[in-house]
């Protein structure tokens, strides 16, 4: 709920409470020009302590408890009070005289009271107070340092969840990918996604909404595509921008890392909210290189049992998880008990973690790769397995793909050799080149023909002066292969012939069937034009100098 | 999970991978760590493949070893921190084997465990349920003694393998020993693995040597394992092999670098049936049912005599009436000899509860680096289908363009060509279709080999080629398996079984054994080029790159240039 509104719905006599802790004299009459002060010394750090320092210990407790318990939904975040009172009593071993802490939180204007359907009145904290609460939580968990040397470390997964989306991202490049009309992933295209992706054994949970029966990590790496512009998920399909991608790939990994850092958080706004802000906040605050158990913070924060089940729990143990998956905390062991720490961040590219090939035409990637490498190797090979070093392997299939963009076998060597760690056996090279070898032995022309209904008619033709650039070829004495960008100046020349072709280009009628049913899917793998080309860019053997000036130079 | 150390030569994977950096200056510890409880896959240049399963944490354990101190080795050489399910996997695994112990006690075994959940859990399992007799406490039962092999495969699948302490017959005594001198007047010695593998196996004759499958390349004498085996216990054996031919071999080498006597020692196949203190037999016999019998007479041969041992040569291709029996063999020491514990219907566990765990393993690049076996050079050279063939290929049914490209014409020219490259070697034409052999004996005036031929003729052959009285042989799929051909040093093959791997690995082993002038050996491909046996070699091509060969594709216009230079 607004402050503002809050506390404009409050009896005077309270307003003026408020005023006198904050030392703000005499409220005016104007009830808006009152609410407007108070609203502004509220929410002042100043202010907001002298709220805080009329709270006793046990009030601060509760408060705090409070929070914990709010769930949230898309509108609000809230608890019902029947509900909250109970949980005091069952979790944290609170009395019924609660209700008297809670009474002192509202007539603060620290909570507000609002109605939850089928279960009466229920507190919320009023919005523009909730940084300042937040904060004043945080300040209240101790860091308790531990001795690093005796820790265990046993999650540091570092940049895997941005070589996840990047493996996924590659793959969205090279192969379409549909999506349901709610735009989820389908559940046929799990195995293939998994492949792809290291981190979805990392969360327990499922994705929200929709997404309810795909991994959480799943989920969080399209959405986090989605946030960054990258990826467009659109009703049946993805579309990527190529432009912003290409960008992506050129950043620089602390960038990348701070706006995935707030993009995660701000994922997690189901469920358990404000304890997610709590413990993201906490981790922010957090001294380098130092391990801290979090769970005792929380426990001293809220006085409790850490035996104890609490309603918060899986929220909490959701946040350690995708925290440490995204590669923002370290999770470690010590005496049975777990311990975090905020992660390290490499912050260059390490190029001599280059690809390896081995004569059995596997390529290893090491994940400590950069992320343009793990980009390129989806597009020249297949994947096998996502791992500590990935596996890729060379196929015959990818290669012509690769033909098809325009590489030339030097392309193709020189994008390997370039990338690579280890000098590239003869062996490997030789089956790429008989591959190769094999591209344009014989090529599918998409062209058009023009049949005649005489000779003469085609002898006119082509005795005219504008239909010499346009003819491909000649094949019999009625009909001419032209070609495909020209369609529109030959109809000109047939028109000037007296011989006008029909609107519609003809085909034969299964191919007729199959375009109709096509056709809508052509070309929707870009959002636009200047991705169009982006694309074209990130898939062709520019790509090999693009990476190369990025991690080279 | 990926905590950067101090960059040791190991990468473990989620999916219990490993993989060895080769380039490592850490590899011989990091190989010696892995090799103690891990299963090289694949060898290729750069990076190597294991992987950790069940078994292979079994047999380390079986070896003595504990997960504690396979954890901290295989940490020290890690590169990244351990995933923690590995880790877990690890100790899990490895800790339950020895949970369960069977021992000898009177007429009957005592299956016992120090945990009494565990040992109620597998009691009631409707396999175990039945055999047991008596639940003396809730640490004990006790078991029927014919029952040892099944409660031992049962255990085995339940995730809970038995520590089979239950002792072995002594058998028959046969005293004898291992020569000297051969015949020929050349000193006879072990090498030093081969010493070491037999004592692994026999373990100073306690409770826990006496079952075992000994692990070790084509070439390295596996052979002489086996007899350093029966020389250690003393006892009458049966020994089980794959073929005739092996079997033969088997006899040569007893008579010829053993004291025993070609009275105590016997060949038990279609052509003999007679048994001896020492008796040879093929798995082919001991699985023969006369039509529309449901009985194996010939498997009787297992308990017919008080066998001491029985040693079972390529255990990878043991029959599962083999099996059966083995089963209820339990009492007689047994050892398996194989170059891979990979079998293709997957019974490794049974191999690892029926005949036992792994007992030794040397990875043959080890080998090969002592001189022990040669270092093989694989090359495929690529051949044209003339314009003619091209033609036909092209309009002709799947199986039929397999053949066709098998039998080009141009592979005839490729062989004549690579024969001339090798003239003064032996060499083995290795292939899969008569009419092209039979060709290609003709056009080489060599000899042919094929299952149609009397095995009296195919032995003189063989000899024949031993003795250097004939420089090449043309042989079927019947030179797949276990033939010693020591100075063998060039294999051409012309077709194959479709890209077979097995039928790649034991060809290969054909020319493997060392040479006398510590020459490479050379194994030669022929592929018809943009063909089915063009997408065949590219399987083969993998896997013997995998198995860390050096492979080369040349065109036969290269070939005749190399020739040319030379």
């Amino acid at each position: 709920m607004r402050l503002s509104y809050v506390v404009l719905n409050m009896p005077a006599v309270q307003m003026q409470q408020i005023a006198d802790i904050l030392f703000l004299g005499k409220l005016p009459k104007s009830r808006e020009a009152a609410t407007a002060l108070l609203v502004e010394g509220m929410t002042s750090e100043e202010g907001f302590l002298r709220l805080w320092g009329e709270l006793t210990q046990e009030e601060r407790r509760i408060y705090a408890i409070t929070v914990f318990e709010m769930i949230g939904d898309d509108y609000t975040v809230g608890i019902a009070k029947s509900k909250l009172l109970y949980t005091l009593e069952t979790s944290y071993g609170l009395s019924r005289d609660s209700v008297h802490a809670l009474q002192h939180l509202l007539q603060l204007g620290l909570l507000s009271t609002m109605q939850v359907w089928y279960a009466g009145e229920g507190y919320e904290v009023p919005d523009l107070l909730l940084p300042r609460v937040v904060a004043a939580l945080v300040a209240l968990m101790p860091i308790q340092r531990v001795d690093s040397d005796q820790v265990k470390v046993s999650t540091q997964t570092g940049a895997m969840f941005l070589h996840d989306m990047i493996r996924v991202i590659s793959h969205v490049v090279k192969r379409p990918v549909l999506v349901t009309k709610s735009g989820v992933v389908y559940k046929r295209d799990l195995a293939r996604l998994r492949t792809l992706m290291r981190s979805h054994d990392y969360i327990t949970q499922t994705g929200p909404a929709e997404w309810a029966e795909i991994p959480y990590a799943i989920y969080l790496a399209f959405d986090v595509l989605r946030e960054l512009q990258i990826l467009r998920i659109a009703p049946g399909s993805l579309q990527v921008a190529g432009a912003t991608l290409e960008g992506f790939l050129q950043r620089s990994l602390d960038d990348i890392n701070e706006e995935l850092f707030s993009i995660v958080e701000a994922r997690m706004r189901q469920g358990h909210t404000y304890v997610y802000q709590v413990l993201h906040a906490f981790v922010s605050n957090l001294p380098a290189d130092t391990w801290v158990p979090m769970t005792s913070a929380v426990a001293a924060l809220l006085q409790i049992d850490l035996a104890r089940k609490v309603t918060w729990g899986p929220s909490f143990v959701h946040f350690i998880e995708v925290m440490a998956t995204c590669g923002f905390i370290d999770i470690g062991e010590l005496h049975g008990r777990d311990v975090i720490r905020v992660a390290k961040r490499n912050t260059d590219h390490p190029l001599h973690e280059g690809w390896i090939i081995q004569p059995n035409l596997d390529v290893l990637v090491p994940d400590a790769a950069p992320l343009g490498v793990h980009f390129m190797i989806g597009q020249l090979a297949e994947i096998k397995q996502a791992d500590e070093m990935s596996i890729y392997t060379l196929k015959k299939e990818t290669i012509l793909e690769l033909c098809d963009k325009g590489w030339t076998i030097e392309d193709i060597e020189n994008a390997f050799s370039s990338f690579s760690a280890v000098k590239i056996a003869s062996v490997v090279l030789r089956q790429i080149h008989d591959w190769v070898a094999e591209y344009d032995r014989a090529v599918l022309w998409d062209v058009l023909l023009i049949r005649f209904q005489t000779p003469a008619l085609q002898e006119a033709f082509l005795s005219h002066v504008r239909a010499k650039r346009a003819v491909a070829d000649v094949i019999g004495d009625q009909a001419v292969i032209i070609k495909r960008a020209l369609e529109k100046e030959v109809r000109e020349i047939l028109n000037e012939l007296g011989a006008t072709a029909p609107t519609d280009v003809r085909m034969p009628a299964e191919d007729a069937v199959m375009a109709a049913r096509t056709g809508r899917k052509r070309g929707a793998l870009a959002m636009s034009k200047t991705d169009d080309l982006a694309l074209s860019r990130l898939r062709s053997r520019y790509v090999i100098d693009l990476f190369r000036k990025t991690y080279i130079q | 999970m990926s905590a950067q150390k101090d960059g040791g030569a190991v990468i473990v994977q989620m999916d219990g991978t490993l993989l060895l950096d080769i380039h490592h200056p850490d590899l011989d510890r990091a190989r010696s760590v892995l090799a103690r409880f891990s299963e090289l896959e694949k060898s290729p240049d750069h990076f190597h493949t294991y992987r950790v399963t069940h078994l292979s944490l079994w047999n380390a354990a079986s070896a003595g070893a504990n997960s504690v101190e396979i954890l901290e080795e295989l940490r020290a050489v890690s590169r990244y921190e351990v995933p923690s399910s590995i880790a877990r996997f690890i100790i899990d695994t490895m800790d339950r084997y020895g949970i369960l112990e069977l021992r000898r006690d009177g007429d009957g075994l005592i299956l016992q465990s120090t945990d009494d959940v565990v040992l109620m859990e597998v009691i009631r399992n409707k396999t175990i349920a039945p055999l047991v007799r008596e639940v003396i406490s809730a640490f004990q039962v006790r078991v029927p003694l014919l029952s040892r092999g099944t409660i031992k495969v049962a255990l085995t699948k339940l995730g809970y393998p038995v520590r089979d302490l239950a002792g072995y017959a002594p058998g028959e005594p046969l005293l004898f020993s291992l020569m000297d001198k051969l015949e020929n007047g050349e000193r006879f010695v072990l090498r030093d693995y081969q010493i070491a593998a037999a004592e692994a196996f026999h373990q100073g004759g306690g409770l826990t040597g006496g079952s075992g499958v000994l692990t070790l390349p084509c070439g390295a004498g596996k052979t002489i394992i086996g007899l350093q085996a029966m020389e250690l216990v003393q006892t009458s054996t049966l020994i089980l092999t794959s073929s005739v031919t092996a079997a033969r071999q088997w006899i040569r080498e007893i008579l010829d670098k053993t004291t025993l006597t070609d009275t105590q020692v016997s060949e038990y196949s279609g052509e003999h049936k007679e048994t001896a203190p020492v008796t040879v037999a093929t798995y082919q016999i001991l699985s023969y049912r006369p039509r529309g019998s449901e009985e194996f007479p010939h498997l009787s041969l297992l308990s017919s005599r008080n066998w001491g041992l029985i040693i079972y040569d390529e255990v990878h291709l043991l029959p599962a009436p083999v099996f059966r029996v083995t089963a209820e063999i339990q009492a007689r020491r047994r050892l398996g000899l194989t170059a891979t514990l990979v079998r293709e219907d997957g019974k490794e566990d049974e191999v690892f509860s029926l005949i036992g765990p792994k007992k030794f393993d040397v990875p043959w690049k080890e080998l090969e680096a002592q001189g022990w076996i040669a270092t093989a050079i694989c090359t495929e050279v690529r051949v044209a289908l003339s314009e003619d063939e091209r033609r036909i290929y092209a309009v002709a049914e799947q199986r039929e363009k397999a053949r066709m490209a098998a039998e080009a014409v141009a592979k005839e020219d490729a062989v004549i060509q690579i024969v001339r490259h090798h003239s003064d070697e032996l060499i083995l034409v290795i292939g899969q279709y008569i009419d092209q052999l039979e060709h290609l004996a003709q056009r080489l005036q060599a000899p042919l080999i094929t299952g149609s031929m009397r095995q009296k003729e195919r032995d003189r052959l063989y000899a024949a080629f031993r003795a250097g009285e004939i420089s090449m042989l043309v042989v079927s799929k019947v030179a797949n398996f276990s033939i010693d051909l020591p100075d063998a040093s060039v294999a051409i093959q012309v077709s194959g079984a479709f890209g077979s791997r097995q039928e790649e690995a034991q060809r290969l082993g054909r020319i493997m054994r060392p040479k006398a002038k510590g020459a490479y050996a050379h194994f030669y491909s022929v592929v018809t080029q943009d063909s089915k046996d063009q997408e065949f070699a590219l399987s083969r091509q993998r896997f013997l790159t995998e198995q860390g060969y050096e492979y080369q594709i040349v065109d036969l216009a290269q070939l005749e240039q190399q020739e040319a230079l030379i």
